[in-house]
């Protein structure tokens, strides 16, 4: 039984036929020609409508109103459909087609993905999911504000930088309010604080040895990089919330992929154009296009 | 009956069709191998004082804001927050666009008013045809005009004289699900924060009353309340918007702070002494203004809004960028009267009078800037500046594209500014976090520049302070900008005042301390200090630092940083500290002259520009005050 309950298959139809039992009944009431009711449930929801808009409840008077208003305008809907003015409207026509849509999507997202599905589109997609580089480095400064040849003067201290330990080496070079150091952190908070010229020099250098000068908006630095971790793909219980949205959204441009061409399957599509406006060569790509999709 | 079948065929296909769609992902369901959990941790323990500035905008509109749509935006809350969060976008001009660095935060701020009736005109809703207005905007916007649909929207919204209902209940719970449910999606803690906002669009007779709002909390609080609208319902008043804040506070717990803005298009009824209905401010009018206005937007598109040159005389650095010509909609012009009740200047000012009468400073605000951009795209880079509006993307000719035009006067586009953004001194990049920071004032803004300012005010601070770590000096000595200095007694306050430049703009002409104060007899006064500048400037005979000049090549667009300085700091006494007085101080940094986004138009696109437009200007950032009171 707990087996049967995992049962997609199964999932599906008792949704189907939960949609199908509601549809249905909401259905009937509304359709009969000549008879319009309105019942209980109606003023129930036609008050807190209106308790959403004016934080109080309708006056009696208020009531009557809108009621009355709702009752003009089902006989005007109703008239309408008998004439058949529904019909060729483009408004009408892309509010119908959108409510198709809907539809399908309100299903496809009732289906939650189990952790294997999720696992698997994370697998499949791990492009989508990746964590950038990330670095622990250390930097000194040569400022602009204190030096005429700042690049240079960050050239010449580059030899004996080498030889320092590091206590010593960050005392060379200029004080400026940004990190001496940066441990374990994302290119992207580098670049929060260093500009984007500094992360793309980053690239270029070696682990295990002062290097530089490198330029940022700032001035000149040297450059000495710990350890760096290259981009990779992102743990999967960081990321789960957005491979969910991710097979979410997928799924539902499939479900309506899929009921689109099982629709259209009930229909021939036939393209009657007969004019020298339009080539042969182009009339038959319109119609594989069409056919094709 | 036949209606039936098709629903009973149309739900098998579905089955169908959901059948097949779940096999597809299992059948290659190998099940993923635990990865060890290594998630790396990144920059320092954590403080008990903020050491991270972020930059946000606190004010962006999507397609949804009726005006927005008008204007021909077609984008909108996916993109706003892809943008914002530093992918590549198509604008609606079919233009890439892409932020050269992420923002850290973004409040989608859609108009209440009217959310989502521009879809019911483009798409013809029978609702919004049966009104004359209704019908001549959709044709407007089916044959192209949807500009001129948006300028007479607006001009009809404004007035009041609109003949639908904007606000139509339906339309409003479904925009906002939207909107709440777009911000829970992009809120990432830690790395992006999407805040659940919206403006109040406060308009009477013309004049600007706008304000943004913002919410603490997530969704579970705020998707219940529906925006507070000015018409059909609502009301222009402020004070109701903030009885509306109370009920959301009472309601749910929650917290909640509003943001007004654009005082220089209120013709003077932004700060005043009188409350709109016409009665003198009593205590419970500056207690709830204070309450739950922390912050004012003082730099945006529509013009920069801290000091005009009619209340500043004696300040060279007023005349910047301001928007002095009538109201909102042009309908009055403005008079030099008004400008007292526009500036955030004056208000700080005029906020000290108001406390010695009521014992509460109304206008006891912080710094934010923002955009108000109604393309969905959070721009405040001159060189990456896609307009007010999706009308005046970049094109060779938007420049000279009227924005506001009246029988009154015209405002050109080249007159709006690529202006600004939100930097809040906070714990981290939280709702949470930068909510408290925003509602404790330890906040700034900037014109677009991402410089980097701190600002603490103290009775002991000195040069040995700024040796050492001086931000934990700042915070254990002083207090940050926002703050309030007391118990000075007979001694005079210190200030740390730190400047860093942005990587990727222009280097530091000089900061500046704005002090404000009221005089024993009731006159109110401001004075600026120069107080660090790059190069060995000397202070000239009327006791001002001379210009830093302007190295912006017109030919290219390049500058040469060497003028300015990286970082700017000091420790300021204040020279004229008279403990008897109500006062004020806020930090203003200038940049040097970098190319103005007109510039960049003309480089990039061949505007041919009049003689009149600006080429280049100057990044400035503006803190939040700190406030002494001798009491």
């Amino acid at each position: 039984m707990k087996k049967l309950l995992k049962e997609p298959l199964l999932h599906f139809v008792l949704i189907g036929a939960v949609f199908f039992l509601l549809y249905s009944w909401v259905g009937t009431d509304q359709t009969e020609k000549g008879h319009i009711t309105i019942d209980e449930s109606d003023l129930d929801e036609i008050v807190s409508k209106f308790d959403m808009q004016w934080k109080r409840a309708p006056t009696e008077a208020e009531l009557i109103a809108i009621v009355a208003k709702r009752v003009e305008e089902e006989v005007f809907y109703q008239e309408a459909l008998l004439m058949n003015l529904d019909h060729n409207d483009e408004i009408i026509k892309r509010r119908l087609s959108q409510k198709m849509q809907s539809l399908s999507n309100d299903i496809a997202s009732v289906i939650e993905p189990t952790d294997k599905e999720l696992q698997a589109h994370y697998k499949n997609h791990s492009d989508r999911y990746m964590q950038e580089a990330s670095f622990t480095l250390y930097q000194v400064f040569f400022s602009p504000d204190k030096r005429n040849n700042w690049r240079k003067d960050a050239e010449l201290a580059l030899p004996s930088i080498q030889q320092m330990n590091m206590e010593d080496a960050l005392q060379i070079g200029d004080a400026i309010a940004l990190p001496k150091v940066f441990k374990n952190t994302t290119e992207f908070h580098i670049e929060r604080q260093m500009g984007s010229s500094f992360t793309q020099a980053l690239k270029a250098i070696e682990t295990g040895s002062w290097s530089g000068p490198i330029e940022s908006g700032y001035g000149a630095h040297l450059v000495y990089i710990e350890s760096k971790e290259e981009e990779k793909v992102a743990p999967f219980a960081t990321v789960k919330k957005q491979v969910l949205e991710d097979l979410n959204f997928d799924k539902q441009q499939e479900v309506q992929s899929q009921v689109y061409k099982s629709l259209e399957k009930k229909y021939t599509i036939e393209i009657d154009v007969n004019s020298a406006l339009y080539s042969e060569d182009f009339i038959n790509r319109m119609k594989t296009e069409i056919r094709g999709n | 009956m036949i209606i039936k079948m098709n629903k009973i065929y149309y739900y098998f296909v579905l089955f169908g069709t959901l059948m097949a769609c779940s096999g597809s992902d299992s059948k290659d369901g190998a099940t993923q191998e635990e990865q060890s959990d290594s998630v790396q941790t990144t920059t320092a323990a954590t403080s008990t004082y903020p050491t991270n500035v972020y930059f946000g905008d606190t004010h962006l509109h999507t397609e949804l804001s009726m005006d927005a749509g008008a204007f021909g935006n077609r984008i909108g809350l996916d993109e706003a927050y892809k943008f914002a969060k530093g992918e590549a976008v198509t604008s609606s001009s079919g233009l890439t666009a892409k932020l050269s660095r992420p923002l850290d935060f973004l409040v989608v701020a859609d108009h209440s008013d009217g959310m989502g009736l521009f879809q019911a005109l483009f798409n013809k809703e029978e609702w919004v045809l049966q009104y004359p207005q209704g019908k001549r905007w959709s044709k407007l916007i089916e044959d192209g005009e949807g500009a001129v649909a948006a300028l007479e929207l607006i001009k009809h919204f404004s007035q009041g004289t609109l003949e639908m209902n904007p606000n139509d209940p339906k339309l409003m719970r479904s925009v906002w699900d939207m909107t709440v449910d777009a911000a829970e999606k992009y809120n990432d803690p830690g790395k992006f924060t999407a805040f659940i906002g919206y403006e109040w669009t406060s308009l009477i007779a013309g004049n600007n009353l706008h304000r943004v709002v913002i919410y603490r909390d997530n969704e579970e609080k705020a998707r219940g309340h529906i925006p507070y609208t000015m018409g059909n319902g609502g009301s222009a008043d402020p004070e109701d918007l903030w009885t509306n804040l109370e009920q959301y506070e009472a309601n749910t717990n929650g917290q909640v702070l509003a943001i007004p803005h654009n005082g220089n298009l209120s013709n003077g009824i932004m700060f005043m002494e009188t409350a709109v209905d016409g009665r003198e401010f009593d205590k419970a009018y500056v207690d709830r203004r204070a309450q739950w206005e922390p912050l004012y937007e003082i730099t945006q598109i529509k013009g920069d809004g801290e000091a005009h040159p009619f209340l500043s005389p004696n300040d060279e650095f007023a005349d910047f960028e301001n928007w002095d010509k009538g109201n909102l909609d042009l309908s009055a012009a403005k008079t030099e009267a008004m400008l007292e009740g526009e500036y955030g200047r004056s208000a700080l000012k005029l906020g000290l009078k108001l406390k010695s009468k009521l014992g509460t400073n109304p206008y006891k605000f912080g710094f934010i800037g923002s955009t108000d951009s109604h393309t969905t795209l959070a721009t405040a880079d001159d060189n990456l500046f896609f307009g007010k509006a999706s009308n005046v993307e970049p094109s060779k000719e938007r420049w000279k594209h009227p924005f506001i035009t009246s029988d009154k006067a015209s405002i050109m586009t080249w007159e709006t500014v690529a202006s600004g953004y939100a930097a809040v001194w906070a714990t981290e990049n939280t709702r949470e976090a930068i909510w408290d920071a925003m509602n404790r004032k330890e906040t700034y803004g900037t014109t677009g520049s991402r410089m980097q300012v701190r600002f603490f005010g103290g009775w002991s601070f000195s040069d040995e302070d700024l040796a050492g770590d001086w931000v934990k000096s700042g915070y254990d000595k002083g207090v940050p900008m926002g703050g309030d200095l007391k118990e000075g007694l007979d001694k005079t306050p210190s200030f740390i005042v730190h400047a860093l430049m942005d990587p990727e703009y222009g280097s530091l002409d000089r900061v500046q301390v704005i002090k404000g104060w009221m005089e024993a007899d009731g006159t109110l006064q401001e004075k600026v200090y120069d107080v660090v500048w790059s190069g060995d400037r000397a202070i000239d005979a009327n006791g001002k630092v001379p210009s830093v000049g302007n190295s912006v090549n017109l030919e290219d667009g390049s500058w040469d940083n060497s003028i300015g300085a990286t970082e700017l700091s000091k420790v300021w006494v204040d020279p004229d500290f008279d403990p008897a007085l109500e006062a004020f101080y806020y930090v203003r940094v200038i940049e040097i002259p970098t190319p103005r986004w007109t510039l960049y138009d003309k480089l990039q696109y061949g505007a041919e520009l009049s003689e009149e437009v600006p080429l280049t200007m100057t990044q400035r950032g503006y803190t939040s005050p700190i406030w002494y009171s001798p009491k």
